[in-house]
């Protein structure tokens, strides 16, 4: 991929909205499947076919511990998916220049 | 358009290279559309497409000059530079919000057992400067730990030292700033600065 083109899988508005808010989390940091729900307002099936594909191409990672009857999934940003924001935003900034 | 989401017809990566590429002239200049072809490069689609769409919106305004034989001319509209405009602030918007999100999460939102002890290590911290005491802090923390929502609610989880009732400001007064701050504010400000001493006292013998 050259570096002037915008990465198709980040692009997409709402897993746009997914990688910067996973982004924003500290590194190494994680957030609930129904805490990130709740922050970027999708149904869990939408929001679930995003991450799988997010998580196909090794930009995120998913975790899903059981405790008792209740299972939790919480998800991260992988560093190949960090580096591939930057490497998305600074194409994007070169774009539109210093709009 | 609503707020919040991106404008799906400067989003699409082709015509946003078309937009951004007409945005960089100077106000009222235009472009060729074959200056453009070869500016932008090869595209799955032809920019003429892309223009044709962005026409219909009102974004660009395609023409011809002077006579058949000359080359079309293309240029950004106002609405065309507004649009972008206001995708590009909502693009920085983005990664600010998510920032925000992440650190004031919304009051009802469940509380879990790491947003517990980060709120209870917070607490401590403030008793550590004085901001809280020793009653205060044991009573804070009963109430953190068994906080089930993010928020100031009855089952809410805050780590800020003030209840609800007063203000964080004053509660971070410090000693030395309160008699200077009670003669320049008026007297029903003055009296919630200093309730902030004795609301302890009070709290204790209650």
């Amino acid at each position: 991929m050259t570096t002037d083109e915008l990465d198709p899988l980040i692009h997409v508005p709402t897993r746009l909205k997914i990688v910067a808010t996973l982004a924003a989390l500290p590194d190494g940091d994680t957030l609930s499947f129904t805490r990130l729900q709740d922050m970027i307002g999708l149904t869990p099936g939408n929001l679930i076919i995003h991450l799988r594909k997010l998580e196909d191409a090794d930009y995120i990672s998913s975790e899903k511990t059981r405790n008792g009857t209740v299972s939790i999934t919480t998800v991260a940003l992988t560093s190949h998916g960090r580096a591939a924001l930057g490497t998305y935003t600074q194409a994007l900034r070169d774009l539109l220049g210093g709009l | 358009m609503s707020n919040g989401t991106l404008d799906p017809l400067i989003h699409d990566p082709e015509r946003l290279r078309v937009v951004a590429t007409l945005a960089a002239l100077p106000d009222g200049d235009t472009l060729s559309v074959t200056r453009l072809r070869d500016m932008i490069g090869v595209l799955p689609r032809s920019p003429v497409t892309c223009l044709r769409e962005l026409n219909h919106a009102g974004y660009v305004r395609t023409g011809k000059t002077t006579g058949k034989r000359a080359p079309t001319s293309v240029t950004l509209t106002c609405a065309g530079r507004a649009a972008l405009d206001r995708y590009t602030a909502m693009l920085r918007q983005l990664s600010r919000v998510a920032r925000q999100d992440y650190q004031a999460p919304a009051p009802g939102v469940r509380a879990g057992d790491a947003d517990r002890d980060a709120a209870a290590a917070a607490l401590g911290e403030h008793f550590a400067h004085d901001r809280l005491t020793l009653d205060e802090l044991n009573e804070r923390l009963d109430a953190t730990l068994t906080a089930t929502t993010h928020g100031s609610g009855p089952t809410g989880l805050s780590s800020q030292p003030s209840p609800e009732n007063r203000s964080q400001a004053a509660c971070f007064e410090t000693p030395s700033a309160a008699p200077m701050r009670a003669q320049l504010m008026p007297r029903s400000r003055r009296t919630a600065t200093w309730s902030c001493t004795a609301a302890s006292a009070w709290e204790t013998a209650a």
